[in-house]
């Protein structure tokens, strides 16, 4: 049985509308929480708001600006993971105002944790922007995996957007044969659950840590070089979604 | 007349004290619990690499960690600063808890804006819950190593008067 576990868009608080001189403005919510189980916010002048300029026909967006410090971060929280075996997420991700110029500017878009570590590490899918060091804007890709060694492995892409918004999803399974797909894909690409982007293969797999039991949304754990070119510019987010099992999909 | 600093719970040290030099969680390094401020010591770095990641696992902490407990009371208002020996090493410093040391607690406050071989100062809000806090030194930048450090923790606290005699 596919179970939608939640839904949060930022975007559905932003839909109700008010008219005020005759003009029909978007009001977008002055706190993330909720829908949003927490904000994380540190590190200089970080910040993370919902703004107008929703993706897709819908009203707000989350804003997220790193300061400049090596801990910063201005991320929302989601706490309704429950050691989930099985992890879908999708996202919009929109870098047209961050910079893509270095090879190691690189900062969290996207994560989710275990409940406790496993090998030292606690989060079982990191995404990170970075540059290509060309000025490429990437996708960089991280799982937890038992592989004996770095206990990490990886993929990267280009972001098909590289000045717009970019639809990102998930699919990830949990066990000894640990699996974790990836659809990245311009804002109004049609996709399927049987053609993915690509997979990080999880060598040795993944059951130690369990399950995904938190996600974070938003910049943060900025690279020096990122705060170089990136200090102060925003990133924005939209239409988070996260189930157990259904393909989510466009 | 005898005052103590109300920030920090007066509680001999040697008391359940700690192995001198394991600066990990369950073990915080001497001169853990830190009960009273101003103090000034030298972290040496001897621990392994016990975060790989801190603030509730938002934030990558690639260095080695060294950590060491401080006791907080109910009235209190602290600056730390975490100065490094060599000029090479760019080091981060976070405060966790209260009454929690791990990878998944949160951030009281933290610091790695200073660059390599500067010092890092954190200044958490003023009159924090009282409990135990953990500082954790640690990196955001490099995934080898840690150098010694001098660890100086300053109090600003209102002090309390604990008694009065004349005599």
């Amino acid at each position: 049985m596919n179970t939608k576990m939640k839904t949060l868009s930022m975007a559905v608080l932003g839909l109700v509308g008010f008219t005020a001189a005759g003009a029909a403005m978007a009001q977008c919510p002055a706190s993330l929480v909720p829908p949003w189980s927490a904000t994380n916010i540190g590190g200089g002048t970080s910040a993370a708001s919902s703004v107008t300029g929703g993706y897709d026909s819908t009203a707000c967006r989350l804003q997220s600006s790193l300061g400049n410090s090596g801990s910063a971060r201005a991320q929302v929280r989601d706490d309704t993971p429950a050691n989930e075996t099985r992890y879908r997420a999708q996202f919009i991700f929109d870098p047209a105002s961050l910079s893509g110029a270095g090879g190691t500017n690189q900062a969290y878009v996207f994560l989710a944790n275990s409940a406790a570590p496993f090998n030292g590490l606690l989060q079982m899918v990191r995404m990170q922007y970075g540059g290509s060091g060309g000025g490429t804007k990437r996708l960089f890709i991280t799982a937890a995996c038992n592989n004996g060694t770095t206990n990490i492995c990886t993929g990267q892409l280009d972001l098909p957007t590289q000045a717009g918004p970019n639809r990102i999803e998930i699919d990830l399974t949990v066990g000894p044969s640990g699996t974790l797909r990836y659809w990245v894909t311009p804002l109004a690409t049609a996709t399927t659950d049987g053609s993915p982007t690509g997979t990080v293969t999880i060598t040795g797999g993944n059951a130690g840590w369990v399950g995904v039991d938190q996600a974070y949304l938003g910049l943060g754990s900025p690279t020096s070089a990122f705060r170089t070119v990136n200090t102060g510019n925003n990133a924005y987010f939209d239409q988070f979604d996260s189930r157990r099992q259904t393909f989510i999909g466009n | 007349m005898k005052k103590i600093i109300s920030g920090l719970v007066a509680v001999a040290a040697v008391i359940g004290a700690p192995a001198a030099f394991a600066q990990t969680c369950a073990a915080p390094g001497a001169p853990s619990p830190i009960t009273a401020a101003p103090i000034n010591f030298n972290s040496a770095c001897t621990a392994a690499d016990e975060f790989g990641s801190i603030c509730s696992g938002s934030v990558i902490a690639t260095g080695t960690s060294a950590v060491y407990s401080l006791q907080v009371g109910a009235a209190n208002n602290f600056t730390i600063t975490v100065t490094p020996s060599t000029g090479t090493y760019d080091h981060a410093i976070f405060l966790i808890g209260p009454n929690s040391c791990a990878q998944t607690t949160p951030c009281v406050a933290d610091a790695d804006n200073a660059g390599p071989g500067a010092a890092e100062s954190l200044d958490p809000a003023d009159n924090l819950p009282a409990g135990t806090y953990y500082l954790v030194i640690d990196s955001t930048a490099g995934p080898t190593g840690c150098v010694p450090s001098a660890v100086s923790v300053t109090a600003n606290l209102p002090v309390s008067l604990q008694d009065f005699s004349v005599e």
